[in-house]
């Protein structure tokens, strides 16, 4: 394989270090140039079939695995789990409490309500819908986070909690965040889990 | 999205594991990828990014926020792969000997022990040759081009990355554009 004379200029035109009388004079040379003009052609097409490489994407179940994994090595000190709620078939609303004695009428406590968990992540204060997942209903968070990284087909509302959209995050429902004083929480929770409910 | 990240880290400095399965989450493609394009082979693709992870994790509270944290976990996984080439590299002269009696190439030696579904896609036949391409660059200008032409860092992030100045990062990527020039032209014709 032959380099020609211009190589080191067809390098900076690459990465676009070239500016002003420099660049006109190497763009009038290649156009003169049958030497460099192949090999520039060469190393763009070279370039190109690199960049054009397929994307490939961490194994399925990646995150699960490492965290088991890491769970193993450093027991955690406080009871952090990521539990990965796996309830499928559930055709009717499913109230899923954390803590002791919840209820609708307790809103300092953690509680989700949900169609179903398929695929949804939860953890303590926190609902994650993960990326590259489609979640089909609404979900309500009371006293808890809500972070959505993959697709919501339905409405998304928390109550004294965030809703967090990250990259990639899909929701064609309705986005609400309630933050209010304890009776007005539980006004809404009712309300709102009373819609679900029928 | 930096800000977030910036908090999300901080979380995960405290302890909170969820916040740190979501730094997995978020880089866990970009270091498989990366793993992937360096080794060539889905298997050690995975390893590498588990332990790239797991370092990290050790490591969370060496990270301080002055630099990127994409800089930082990268560098954390650039390394591991280049280690490990040169670990492989030295193996392979070791058995070059039965690799020529058994006829196997690099590659099938590589690839075929764990065929995913990440593997057939590489084996038409550019992705073939732009692998055996890349395969065929020394490591330092495996990483250069890989983190420039795959992961669309600019020359002083990945400087940043590979410890090393940007002039040296420019020179790793000319000399990488050259092989691959002429690993394609020849795998080509
Ligand atoms: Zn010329």
């Amino acid at each position: 394989m032959s380099t020609s004379h211009m190589n080191e200029r067809m390098h900076q035109y690459l990465d676009e270090e070239l500016t002003g009388a420099e660049l006109e004079e190497f763009e009038s040379h290649i156009t003169t140039c049958a030497d460099c003009q192949s090999e520039l052609k060469e190393l763009d097409s070279a370039m190109h079939q690199f960049a054009q490489t397929d994307w490939v994407k961490a194994p399925a179940g990646f995150t699960e695995n490492l965290m088991e994994q890491l769970n193993a090595m450093h027991p955690p000190k406080r009871n952090w789990r990521v539990p990965i709620m796996k309830y499928t078939g559930v055709a009717a609303a499913v109230l899923l409490v954390f803590g002791l004695g919840v209820s609708i009428t307790a809103p300092e406590k953690f509680a989700l309500q949900a169609d179903n968990t398929q695929g949804l992540v939860v953890a303590d204060n926190k609902v994650i819908v993960p990326a590259g997942t489609e979640y089909n209903g609404d979900l309500v968070i009371q006293n808890g986070d809500v972070e959505v990284r993959g697709k919501v087909n339905g409405n998304v509302t928390t109550l004294n909690g965030r809703v967090y959209r990250m990259a990639g995050a899909d929701i064609s429902g309705e986005t609400e965040e309630v933050d209010q004083a304890a009776e007005k929480v539980a006004y809404y929770a009712k309300r709102l889990w009373h819609d679900l409910a029928k | 999205m930096e800000l977030m990240e910036i908090r999300i880290v901080k979380r995960a400095q405290k302890g909170d594991r969820l916040a740190f399965a979501e730094l997995v989450e978020l880089y866990k493609d970009k270091l498989y990828n990366l793993g992937y394009r360096m080794l060539g082979n889905p298997q050690e693709a995975e390893d590498i990014a588990q332990e790239a992870f797991l370092r990290a994790y050790k490591n969370l509270d060496k990270y301080n926020a002055s630099h990127k944290f994409s800089t930082w976990i990268y560098r954390i996984a650039t390394n591991l792969c280049i280690d490990r080439m040169r670990k492989k590299k030295a193996s392979y002269s070791l058995d070059a000997e039965v690799d020529g009696i058994e006829g196997g190439d690099m590659y099938t030696r590589l690839s075929s022990p764990d065929l995913g579904p990440e593997d057939e896609v590489m084996r038409t036949e550019t992705q073939r040759e732009v692998q055996d391409a890349i395969e065929a660059l020394p490591e330092n200008y495996r990483a250069a081009v890989i983190l420039k032409y795959l992961h669309d860092m600019s020359l002083q992030e990945i400087a940043d990355v590979l410890e090393v100045p940007v002039s040296t990062v420019k020179t790793r990527i000319h000399r990488g554009r050259e092989a691959l020039r002429a690993g394609l032209r020849h795998q080509s014709r």
